[in-house]
């Protein structure tokens, strides 16, 4: 796996960690909490469960599952978005 | 199902214990990663859903969780290797998303969009119908090996 995926990774778990804070600290405003929680802690997970099951993978699908990690949290934060629009 | 048979791969060892990738490994690791995002969104989602509003629609919340289930299943078995067990759950997966697809369009209104499976798991980008499909050629092609 190369350095740039990882840095890519990092930023992107550095940003979502921002991301959930924020939200966090204003999480009275969303109707539907458990879930709003659920997807945010999920964002968190995400990136890291990808990086420890694709790391072993010395072939080209070991990015394969971070590719996979990261569509995933792309849906999950258009979800959240989806979420915080409707309590608004 | 039965691993004898079939035709040995030309480029593969006939011994059974190189098994080159494993049933978790190669695109089978990638396979694990969406079968495992599966698992875990289809089972939140289920258990919100009995959770907070089970006696809407029983049927559909009930048939949410089995899809969980099933994900899980194929998750723990594919990354393990037991590749008997994911063949079964594969198809049990492919039937399922047919069987409540079709219902789910034919009569709407026992399914209130509600179950990862309905609309051929058009809520998910239509995954779910191709998910199973892969798994099954992927489990297909590990027929000869030893798992």
């Amino acid at each position: 796996m190369g350095i740039g995926l990882l840095v890519g990774l990092a930023v992107l778990e550095i940003a979502l960690v921002v991301q959930a804070v924020m939200a966090f600290a204003q999480v009275e405003k969303v109707a539907e909490r458990a879930t709003f929680i659920g997807y945010l802690v999920g964002t968190l997970v995400i990136p890291l469960a990808a990086l420890w099951w694709g790391k072993v993978e010395r072939t080209r699908w070991g990015p394969g599952v971070i590719a996979v990690g990261a569509f995933t949290v792309a849906v999950m934060t258009g979800r959240l978005l989806q979420i915080w629009n409707g309590a608004a | 199902m039965n691993r004898v048979g079939g035709s040995d791969g030309a480029n593969r060892h006939a011994e059974g214990d190189t098994k080159v990738p494993a049933l978790g490994g190669g695109p089978g690791r990638v396979l694990v990663a969406v079968y495992a995002v599966f698992a875990v969104a289809a089972t939140s989602r289920a258990a919100v859903q009995i959770a907070t509003r089970f006696a809407e629609a029983p049927l559909a919340y009930l048939l949410s969780a089995f899809a969980a289930l099933v994900y899980i299943v194929l998750t723990v078995a594919l990354a393990r290797g037991h590749r008997r067990l994911a063949f079964l759950a594969c198809g049990i997966e492919l039937a399922g998303v047919l069987i409540v697809g079709t219902l789910s369009v034919l009569d709407p209104e026992a399914f209130p969009h509600a179950t990862v499976w309905s609309g051929y798991g058009s809520g998910y980008l239509f995954i779910p119908l191709v998910l199973p499909v892969i798994g099954l050629a992927w489990l297909l092609r590990h027929r000869t090996q030893r798992t």
